[in-house]
């Protein structure tokens, strides 16, 4: 892996003569040496080196030391990239780490059925999350509009796990408290209690939950809604469990562990 | 062509968090005069070489407002020195 460091060097006193030309010539002919400019300033001459792996850019610095022309040098080693922490963070979550294979073509926002209602379409918000735009990507709606079809990831080229990606984001948005998915989050926290306490869903309880959590009010409009799907005993008023409760919970705890929302 | 520099920037330890440093190397990309932000680490955070085309120091005082600068040392690149080496079509010459 190449390195590349900037030397900062104060010259020496030199009177007359071909001295500061001989210096920039010497320095030219070190093959580490990619370009020399003398400057004016607090410095001398500016020089910029890059060295493969084996060799240290500290040996550099003592060869272009030992000249008896230098009077004193600061190296400035070149950071390896700009760092993208949110970007790294994505790929840490399970379901992130495919964000890596996207080429950008585009298949995922045009097979999308909801695109037209995202405020950065699925190719957008992975060239977004690419750029490190945390604020910009975690305060969209595009997570929350995704329908889950899985159209974009069987369509993908390249396999990226689009809808998977879309599920991360929607947990870092919750993480960060930058969601805006309206009340979705609050759904899904009481459908996963749901689960957790009954090993499936039981609908009055998880409705009762969402809305005492959001907007009780709203409740007075999906009466009728129940009291139909009671009659008609499409929906339970006590909750039934399932066999194996407490391994559902366990799966979920576990899924939680590993990055999902508490 | 205008004048080279570079600047030796470094950042206030206040905005020194990954976010703040991806915002700065950003901020000073936007400048048109710059032509390239270099993050390193020793005696200073970012090496910004410029090209200015009427005065290095209006450059300068442009960058010097942003808030996360701490200090900042301007190194004007001295134009190229005359060479005495023979150009490649004499050496050429010489040589036949």
């Amino acid at each position: 892996m190449e390195t590349k460091a900037y030397f900062m060097i104060k010259m020496e006193a030199i009177t007359g003569g071909d001295g500061h030309t001989d210096a920039v010539r010497e320095l030219e002919a070190m093959p580490e040496v990619e370009a020399v400019e003398p400057v004016s300033g607090e410095y001398d001459l500016v020089v910029v080196a890059a060295v493969d792996a084996p060799i240290r850019i500290a040996l550099v610095a003592k060869k272009i030391q030992a000249k008896n022309w230098v009077k004193n040098l600061h190296v400035l080693k070149l950071e390896p990239a700009a760092p993208n922490p949110f970007l790294d963070e994505v790929c840490s979550i399970p379901g992130g780490e495919s964000i890596n294979w996207c080429v950008q073509c585009g298949m995922c926002s045009a097979s999308c059925p909801n695109v037209n209602k995202m405020d950065y379409s699925p190719r957008k918000t992975i060239a977004l999350v690419r750029a490190g735009r945390r604020y910009d990507v975690l305060t969209s709606n595009s997570m929350w509009v995704c329908a889950s079809c899985y159209l974009c990831t069987a369509r993908c080229p390249k396999d990226v796990k689009i809808t998977e990606l879309m599920h991360t984001l929607e947990r870092l948005s919750v993480r960060h408290g930058l969601h805006n998915g309206g009340a979705t989050p609050a759904l899904y926290r009481a459908f996963i209690d749901s689960i957790k306490g009954n090993g499936r869903v039981h609908e009055l309880g998880m409705m009762m939950k969402f809305f005492l959590k959001t907007n009780p009010l709203a409740a007075l409009k999906i009466i009728p809604v129940g009291l139909k799907l009671l009659s008609h005993g499409r929906m339970s008023i006590k909750p039934t469990k399932i066999k194996g409760t407490e391994q559902i919970k366990t799966m979920v705890e576990r899924a939680q562990a590993l990055g999902g929302a508490k | 062509m205008g004048t080279k520099a570079y600047f030796m920037i470094n950042m206030d330890k206040k905005f020194s968090d990954d976010s703040y440093y991806l915002d700065a190397i950003r901020e000073l990309e936007a400048i048109p005069e710059v032509e390239s932000v270099n993050p390193v680490s020793g005696v200073c955070d970012l090496l910004v070489k410029v090209d200015a085309p009427i005065r290095v120091i209006l450059v300068a005082n442009k960058i010097r407002t942003k808030k996360w600068v701490k200090n900042f040392h301007i190194l004007n690149v001295e134009p190229a020195q005359p060479t005495e080496a023979p150009k490649p079509a004499e050496r050429e010459f010489v040589e036949a």
